[in-house]
C-alpha cells in the first residue's frame, strides 16, 4: 500500500531527512505534503488527504501542540493518526501530546528504527 | 538544583547520543580547542526557560558543519548549500540542547527558543564550556543558567 504522508517542522533540513529516513526504511511513499509550522499543516490537511501526521512541537507561528488541538476539535480530521517528533521528551510534555491524541511519541534525536516502528504501528502495518 | 558537573555531563550525552544516532559520527570529550580553531566555528545560540532558564551555544568547524550536513540530507559534501549546512547545525543545536534538557529535568516544564546564528566572538565567560574532537573536526559547546 501506498501512503501519504504530512510532514510538520519548521526545519526544512529535518523534513528532508524523515522523508528520507522514511523511504529508506521500505515504506512505499505516494504523497509527502510538507509544512513549516501548525497553521499550514491545517491549511494543507484542508487540501490533501494523509494518512498519518508526523509533527514537531516547537515552531513558529503555531506549535505542534496547538495543532494537535485543532485536529482532536475538528472531525474531518481528529481520526488522522498522528506522531510527535520532537527534542522535548520532558514527561508533562508527552503526557499533554497523548492527552491532545497523539498516537506515538519520538525523541529526537532517533532511530531510523524507532521511526519505522511509530510508523507501522499507528499504519497497521509492516515493511 | 542541577550541578555544573551534571549539567556537563548531561550535555556530553545529548552531543555524543545526536552524532551517533542522527549522523553515525563519533566524538570525543577534549579538554580544549586552540583559540585560532575555534574562531573560525559556525556557531548556534539556543536560548531555554521552563525548569531552567539560559542559553546554550554550540560551535562547528566549518569542515565538520559541512560533512555533518551531507550526512543528514544524504548528499555529496560538494552538493551542499551553505543555507543547508545552516539549517542542519541549528537543528542539531536545537537536538542536543533538548536531548541535555530533557534529561536533567525530565518532570520540568521546558522551553526552547528558535535556534539562530550567532557570533563566534561572543563574550563566554560566564558559559560552562566543554569541547569535542570528531574526524572532521571540532565542536565547543557552552551553557549558561540564569
Amino acid at each position: 500500500m501506498a501512503y501519504r504522508v504530512l510532514l510538520v517542522d519548521d526545519s526544512p533540513a529535518m523534513r528532508s531527512f524523515i522523508r528520507r529516513v522514511i523511504v529508506l526504511s521500505g515504506f512505499d511513499l505516494d504523497v509527502c505534503v510538507e509544512a513549516g509550522d501548525g497553521a499550514e499543516a491545517l491549511e494543507r490537511l484542508r487540501q490533501e488527504k494523509v494518512d498519518v501526521i508526523l509533527t514537531d512541537i516547537n515552531m513558529p507561528c503555531m506549535d505542534g501542540e496547538e495543532l494537535l488541538r485543532r485536529i482532536s476539535e475538528d472531525s474531518r480530521l481528529r481520526d488522522i493518526p498522528a506522531i510527535v517528533v520532537s527534542t522535548d521528551s520532558t514527561k508533562p510534555r508527552i503526557l499533554r501530546m497523548i492527552g491532545l491524541g497523539a498516537q506515538g511519541y519520538i525523541a529526537k534525536p532517533f532511530s531510523p528504527e524507532s521511526l519505522r516502528e511509530a510508523l507501522e504501528k499507528v499504519l497497521g502495518c509492516q515493511v | 538544583m542541577v550541578t555544573p558537573a551534571e549539567l556537563t555531563s548531561s550535555i556530553a550525552a545529548a552531543a555524543s547520543s545526536v552524532l551517533e544516532t542522527m549522523f553515525f559520527a563519533e566524538a570525543e570529550p577534549c579538554p580544549s580547542v586552540p583559540e585560532e580553531q575555534r574562531s573560525q566555528m559556525t556557531a548556534v545560540r539556543v536560548g531555554f526557560d521552563g525548569g531552567l532558564r539560559g542559553e546554550f551555544r554550540i560551535g562547528f568547524e566549518p569542515h565538520l558543519a559541512r560533512a555533518l550536513a551531507a550526512a543528514f540530507l544524504g548528499m555529496d559534501d560538494s552538493e551542499v548549500a551553505q543555507e543547508e549546512v545552516n539549517q542542519v547545525i541549528c537543528e542539531t543545536a536545537n537536538m542536543i540542547c533538548g536531548a541535555a534538557l530533557s534529561r536533567i529535568e525530565s518532570d520540568q516544564h521546558m522551553r526552547l527558543e528558535m535556534p539562530a546564528l550567532a557570533d563566534t566572538t561572543a563574550e563566554c565567560g560566564e558559559f560552562l564550556q566543554a569541547c569535542f574532537m570528531t574526524p572532521e573536526g571540532a565542536i565547543c559547546t557552552g551553557v549558561r543558567i540564569e
